[in-house]
């Protein structure tokens, strides 16, 4: 469901879809929804010939992906302007995804060209296409095939009336893809939710723990294994520039190092469980014989330095392993660079994991059977 | 800011015979890895290079040659798994 409403008029036997550059709060909510990652795989507008304002045949073509996020972004940049928007049928996909997978292509183009009889509408053959379909788009080949000259218009739509009153010309700044704060910070939902059910899956395994009185993981355990994701999920997306490395694992795994070390620090703290293996060994005998050393020995630093070393391998591990994950929705990562990175991390996420979780069962032996 | 990614691992290549200095990769490049220099294309700044293909796609002579694909861990596990694409 596209959820704009399909005005239309017949303009030379043509259906022509109206369209405005105005965003309802229903658009906004769609927006905001999608963000979320919910149904944005069913987010589109139907493909066609849609029109701002009062277009004539001397006006320009801007041509689109089927993404609603992508033609509402498009239209609310032209306000004012007289134009007809040729809607392609990317599958639902935005403009660059849709390049890169072949569906924003030089032959969809040409077929949407004839299929919706464009040539009957307009005296020009000129096409104003958003430069990242480029990926996808030969304007050479356009050229040869359709007779159609594909001009690139800027990255972002907010652009367009600075382009067109720059003859139609980019600068270097509306050429430059960027992934600046704000740019970072609206993919911080849909990233989050992806680790959620890794969260839940840990606390699902706390409660099950607690209730068989089985001391596997505590509470601060679960909220550090849990933090791990929120680093990799959050904190690294919204300080990538400033966290050391190049590479989105490292990136993670720093990020990753942080977060172990303020983990352990709070297991150092009153109410963890080496100051109540204190407590518990005093209250037991009040005397230092061999005995009551070796239980304070065994009752309290073995299980903390096996802890602070599963923390050591998993906690890292962790947030190397998904903020590697979050180059799939970075503007600057190359393919050569992310197989580079995952050559490395996958196997080191994988024997980290293993060895922390031998780690913990050594842990709750040591505490269950000597404490 | 300008955010790079690792070093020396694109595989950006400029064959500068079949280059013609037309410009239209320096046009499409959305992270101003070509420029024109002495009238031909030529790489200045690879590591800034995404591989997203633009420039190999509207290359009218052929000059430039990239291994084209998407920066996506999901897409790279999933290739490695059972030769399918990204997620998405």
């Amino acid at each position: 469901k596209s959820g704009n409403n399909l005005l239309s008029k017949n303009i030379s036997g043509l259906t022509v879809y109206k369209t405005d550059a105005k965003l309802t709060f229903k658009d906004m909510l769609g927006l905001w929804r999608v963000r979320l990652g919910i149904k944005r795989n069913s987010y589109l507008v139907k493909p066609g010939i849609y029109c701002t304002g009062n277009p004539d045949p001397d006006s320009m073509v801007f041509v689109s992906a089927n993404y609603k996020l992508s033609f509402d972004n498009l239209r609310s940049s032209l306000v004012g302007i007289n134009a007809w928007i040729l809607v392609l049928d990317t599958k639902g996909v935005n403009v660059w995804c849709a390049a890169g997978k072949g569906t924003f292509s030089t032959e969809e183009i040409i077929n949407k060209l004839s299929e919706f009889k464009v040539g009957q509408l307009i005296n020009h053959k000129k096409l104003i296409v958003p430069q990242l379909a480029a990926t996808g788009v030969s304007a050479h080949d356009v050229l040869k095939l359709s007779g159609y000259r594909v001009i690139f218009g800027p990255v972002r739509a907010q652009d367009i009336s600075s382009f067109l009153k720059n003859g139609m010309k980019s600068t270097k700044e509306m050429r430059a893809v960027n992934f600046g704060a704000k740019d970072r910070a609206v993919l911080i939902p849909i990233e989050f939710i992806g680790t959620l059910k890794y969260i839940l899956a840990i606390i699902a395994a706390f409660i099950i723990f607690k209730y068989t009185k089985m001391n596997f993981i505590n509470l601060r355990d679960t909220v550090a294994f849990s933090g791990a994701f929120v680093i990799a999920a959050i904190i690294v997306p919204l300080f990538l520039p400033w966290i050391p490395g190049r590479a989105f694992s490292l990136k993670g795994f720093f990020a990753g190092i942080i977060w172990m070390l303020a983990m352990t620090a709070w297991n150092l703290s009153p109410g963890s469980i080496m100051q109540n293996g204190i407590k518990a060994a005093s209250a037991n005998t009040g005397g230092t014989s061999y005995f009551n050393l070796q239980k304070f020995f065994y009752g309290n630093w073995l299980p903390f330095l096996l802890l602070t070393l599963a923390y050591l391998m998993i906690i890292p591990a962790i947030s190397a392993f998904f903020a590697l994950n979050f180059t799939g929705s970075s503007t600057y990562t190359s393919l050569s660079g992310v197989k580079k990175e995952m050559k490395i991390t996958l196997p080191y996420f994988i024997s980290a994991l293993c060895v922390g979780a031998v780690l913990l069962i050594i842990r709750f032996l040591v505490q269950t059977f000597i404490m | 800011m300008k955010l790079k990614y690792l070093k020396n691992v694109a595989s950006l290549n400029i064959n500068c015979c079949k280059c013609t200095g037309c410009g239209v990769c320096v046009d499409v490049c959305p992270h101003e890895v070509i420029g024109i220099v002495g009238k031909k294309a030529v790489i200045i700044d690879l590591d800034s290079c995404m591989e997203c293909g633009a420039c190999l796609k509207n290359c009218p002579f052929e000059a430039i040659s990239v291994s084209k694909g998407v920066g996506c861990a999901i897409a790279v596990l999933n290739s490695r798994k059972n030769n399918g694409e990204c997620c998405c």
